[in-house]
């Protein structure tokens, strides 16, 4: 294959790590960031009631409806408007999404700077904390705590939080520990820096913000996805209330009666979503590595 | 006497190794003697150069003395105080009079940060400024290091080896300190460069009349440099003299074949009192001199028994103010 | 303006023959380019080396980092996988009064666009490049050419023992059988002065210090007996007294197997006690080349290049510098070897201007000069004119 570099004018600018990125990886951050707008913007288009239809406006002579003009995804067994119901479902997952990632990243970070930083006995002592967690798989705790407990999606996001802690952890901790062996936080010590603001500063701050801006980002799609599991199995958030799971759930009652639509289009909106998460998350890391080159 | 900037007394820094490296198990704990009862002082306005070979425990030395580490045994005095034992609240003033320069060229520059913002961060933690000021003794600290200012709006990672090198100095130098451990600060630069740091390095001391510690490999380097040396051999200090004594008359059969491998750059030139092997490949011995094995002297010799049996050897003055860990001395008798 | 540089140029083997005389290695107007996707610029990491090697010599490349010494190594070696690569030249190789041109054919698959002696834009074929240099360069990797690197540690696999990588490149290199790979590893380890090598051989490579992994390094490529062994900074980051004793041990296999060495190094000690010519290169060029004593001389009336001098007088010696006086630096940073000044591209730096040459040397880059027997110099300063 032949390729051909062609030599810029001296004084042209150096051109943006965007524009240094991969087209394909240029399109997962596009289409990601439109995911995570549409995402937001339905969850408070939600919250302040701008839908199209009423969340629980029953029409019973236009049940089970293709998708039409009015309806553009169709409308349910009850004749309520699917797109509203999606629409309203952004409510099920994203606060509580937001919780769990609150949880992630700021148990992981402290984890990651007792383990890294201070090192000796609390670093034993976090990472034998974190091996233990690490080692309980997630969907088997999700369903005994729900068996248990019948918690409310907020709770179950906690334990989904907590359960992503050691990567955080783990990923921070490298980071510190890289650090340490270039002689960075010794240098910054020896100049008399506190280490609060070490820690703040200079690690969390100018170093693991982009890992934990992925991390939100993948951890959002992770909300969606285990929400979308657990309200499709029936453990999630109830009937009336709308979330992506359930209407899947639903939906499928009414697949062998040829109405496809009622489960496809929400099954379709939750891979989509989750897509776009998942890829904002690897472009994002691509974007951060180039700017890192510098 | 004039009472010194700091006084180091039988320093020790032990590691435990770990049963074995690479998951082999070698029975036992072993215990690494990184550094092993090192003793010197550095006076007011003194270069000191301490110089061995890698993993002779210079740089743990150092971080000894900035308190970047505890010593297993022994004490570190700065101006008369133990460094280990200084309260919390004289901690930052001792930060900023002890300064150390570390040899990753990297190590003191954010790479998120603009030069401008790490000098402001260091000058911000010992004095109040108002932005004027502040714009003011960042350019006075760059023209201390002969730079630009300009580049006091680049980022790290868009600066030349020499230019990192004289950021760091600039970030140290704004914590105004009275001492400067500086460890290899020379050996991560270009050739054409080493010589300019070099320069502005003994510019800077002779100025402000600031004291180093100067941890190097480089003998001529550091020989041209300090005004003393001293030189360590597995975490013992074997022969400490002038600077310029102890190039032209070495005791130490060890000091004159560093020497000797770092000048000879004659075509087929040979190295006399060439070493045997390197410092890990032998076995250190439990007894005797630990550097015997490794000794023209103790070849040629004939194996004497002194050298065999008992500790190591004590530091023992030959001179006036050249000491020497050796039992046959070099350039005795002449 | 569409040229295809040396493409065109007789190669029949007559011809190679009486250019190359006795030399085992002649390395003719190489340059490699890389491509600097930040900047949108070409590094010029080689750019117009020519020299050559003897049987049995040492040919030293001394240079600053990015002067281009380390890329010309690869070249020759033909390990420079990055594009754009090499471009240009001719890498001559003899052997038994027959010579082959190492990059015969290979600038067909580029094209390059100049403009007043810039490269505005090149295209290379790399894919087909690399495979057409290969089929030439196998036979040569490891059995007549050879290679030691700066870091042992890491050229050296940490799953295999130090005794298994010796065997295996013996086993290559030598077409032998195992049994007999491993008493020649045994006696190769033994005549590098490693201690016990029927035990060494056992070991892995982190269980070794740096300088003991050298010289097994040392050990396995000369194993072979190649005719080139190319040594990258084969010292760097290895304490004073063991770098003496890996350039003693290098003197002595040199002179027992007449092997003849191309070292790359930064360490003027190092290139001065092993190099019988020495090379200076500075910005991607060889800016001197002659007899080590001619070009460690340091002086103008001894024709050396500004550079060299410099670089001379500014290392402390035991002759040069009274303990307490200043360094005779070199003022001005390393070249940024994307952007390079128009003329000479040490000009800038440099503290032997005169008002005669002046002009010339910010205008007009200076060609190879000859200066004396088997000496050259890049610089207008030896120029009667």
């Amino acid at each position: 294959m032949r390729h051909t570099f062609t030599q810029r004018k001296l004084d042209a600018a150096a051109p943006h790590p965007w524009k240094r990125l991969r087209r394909m990886d240029r399109a997962f951050i596009v289409y990601g960031l439109v995911v995570a707008v549409l995402v937001v913007g339905c969850y408070l288009c939600s919250l302040v009631g701008w839908l199209p239809y009423q969340l629980d406006g029953m029409d019973l002579n236009h049940m089970n409806e293709a998708p039409s003009l009015g309806h553009p995804f169709g409308t349910d067994n009850m004749g309520r408007d699917i797109l509203t119901r999606i629409i309203a479902g952004t409510q099920a997952f994203f606060l509580p999404g937001l919780l769990a990632i609150v949880i992630a990243l700021v148990g992981g970070s402290l984890a990651g700077v007792l383990g890294g930083y201070y090192g000796g006995f609390t670093d034993k002592l976090t990472s034998y904390l974190l091996n233990v967690i690490d080692s309980i798989p997630k969907f088997v705790l999700l369903l005994l705590v729900i068996a248990i407990f019948k918690p409310d999606i907020y709770f179950i996001m906690i334990i989904v939080g907590a359960t992503n802690i050691p990567t955080v952890a783990s990923f921070i901790k490298g980071k510190i520990l890289f650090l340490k062996g270039r002689d960075f936080i010794e240098a910054a010590a020896a100049l008399g820096l506190s280490d609060l603001r070490i820690i703040f500063k200079h690690i969390l701050y100018h170093h693991c913000l982009p890992l934990l801006i992925i991390q939100a980002t993948l951890g959002m799609g992770e909300a969606i996805l285990i929400e979308a599991s657990l309200s499709y199995l029936g453990f999630g958030v109830q009937e009336p209330m709308a979330s992506w799971g359930n209407l899947v759930a639903a939906g499928n009652n009414y697949v062998l009666q040829g109405v496809f639509y009622y489960a496809a289009f929400p099954a379709l909106v939750i891979m989509l979503a989750i897509l776009g998460f998942y890829l904002l998350g690897d472009g994002l890391n691509n974007l951060f590595e180039e700017e890192e080159r510098g | 006497m004039v009472k010194p900037i700091l006084k180091i007394k039988n320093l020790s820094k032990h590691f435990a190794l770990g049963r074995g490296l690479g998951g082999l198990s070698l029975g036992g704990e072993k215990l690494l003697k990184a550094v092993d009862g090192v003793s010197f002082e550095i006076a007011r306005g003194e270069v000191l150069g301490l110089v061995g070979e890698s993993g002779c425990g210079k740089t743990t030395t150092g971080k000894m003395i900035v308190r970047l580490l505890g010593p297993t045994a022994g004490q570190a005095l700065f101006e008369g105080q133990d460094v280990q034992r200084i309260p919390r609240r004289g901690l930052s003033e001792f930060r900023g009079a002890v300064q150390m320069i570390f040899q990753d060229l990297d190590a003191a520059l954010n790479p998120k940060m603009k030069v401008r913002d790490i000098l402001a961060e260091a000058v911000r933690l010992g004095e109040r400024h108002t932005k004027q000021s502040l714009a003011k003794r960042l350019r006075e600290l760059f023209s201390m290091v002969n730079l630009k200012p300009s580049k006091l709006e680049n980022y790290p990672t868009s600066l030349s080896g020499g230019e990192k090198r004289r950021v760091s100095l600039a970030r140290v130098l704004a914590r105004k300190p009275r001492l400067i451990i500086a460890d290899e600060p020379l050996s991560a630069l270009d050739l054409s460069i080493q010589a300019q740091v070099a320069n502005l390095l003994k510019d800077l001391q002779k100025e402000y009349g600031l004291s180093f510690l100067l941890i190097s490999h480089d003998l001529r380097m550091v020989e041209l440099l300090s005004h003393r040396i001293a030189v360590m051999y597995l975490g013992r200090i074997v022969e400490t003299a002038s600077a310029a004594e102890i190039v032209r008359r070495p005791g130490h059969p060890y000091t004159s074949a560093l020497w000797t491998s770092t000048v000879a750059r004659k075509k087929g030139a040979k190295v006399v009192g060439q070493l045997r092997g390197d410092v890990f490949e032998l076995e250190r011995p439990d007894e005797g001199c630990v550097f015997r094995s490794r000794c023209a002297v103790y070849q040629k010799k004939g194996k004497p028994k002194q050298c065999r049996v008992g500790a190591d050897p004590e530091l023992r003055q030959v001179r006036k103010g050249h000491s020497v860990a050796c039992h046959f001395p070099l350039g005795k008798g002449k | 303006m569409v040229l295809t540089r040396d493409g065109a140029r007789a190669t029949s083997n007559e011809q190679l023959a009486t250019t190359m005389m006795n030399a085992l290695l002649k390395v003719q107007n190489l340059r490699t380019y890389f491509f600097s996707k930040r900047s949108g610029r070409f590094i010029r990491a080689v750019d117009d080396v020519s020299f050559e090697m003897r049987p049995g010599e040492t040919f030293g490349l001394v240079g600053e980092s990015g002067s281009g010494k380390s890329v010309t190594a690869l070249s020759v070696m033909g390990l420079v996988r990055d594009e754009p690569g090499v471009l240009a030249g001719r890498v001559l190789y003899q052997e038994n009064g027959k010579s082959v041109n190492l990059l015969e054919g290979l600038p067909n698959y580029v094209k390059l666009e100049q403009r007043d002696a810039e490269v505005t834009r090149l295209s290379k074929d790399n894919t087909n490049w690399l495979k057409a240099h290969d089929v030439k360069m196998k036979p040569l990797r490891g059995r007549k050419f050879s290679m030691i690197f700066q870091n042992p540690k890491s050229s050296m696999n940490p799953y295999f023992t130090i005794g298994d990588q010796i065997i295996e490149s013996v086993m290559w290199g030598c077409r032998k059988k195992r049994e007999e790979a491993k008493k020649q590893a045994v006696d190769w380890l033994r005549r590098v002065y490693i201690d016990l090598p029927e035990r060494r051989m056992q070991e892995y490579s982190f269980n070794l210090s740096g300088g003991m992994c050298q010289r097994a390094m040392i050990a396995m490529a000369l194993a072979c007996r190649p005719k080139l062994l190319i040594a990258d900074e084969p010292t760097t980051g290895l304490d004073a007294t063991i770098q003496s004793v890996i350039v003693d041990l290098l003197l002595e296999l040199k002179r027992e197997l007449k092997v003849a060495i191309l070292l790359i190094t930064h360490n003027i000690e190092v290139i001065g006690r092993l190099s019988d010519y020495i090379g200076v290169m500075y910005a991607g060029r060889i800016m001197e080349s002659g007899p080590s004593d001619t070009v460690l001389k340091g002086r103008r009336t001894a024709r050396n290049h500004p550079y060299t001098i410099g670089l001379l007088q500014s290392l402390p010696g035991e002759d040069q510098v009274k303990r307490g006086a200043r360094l005779k630096a070199i003022a001005g940073d390393v070249p940024d070897v994307t952007d390079l000044p128009v003329g000479c591209k040490f000009y800038p730096r440099c503290a032997l201007k005169t008002p005669r040459v002046d002009k010339k040397c910010k205008t007009q880059e200076p060609p190879v000069f000859k200066v004396g027997k088997g000496h050259t110099c890049r610089c207008w300063l030896y120029t009667t004119k």
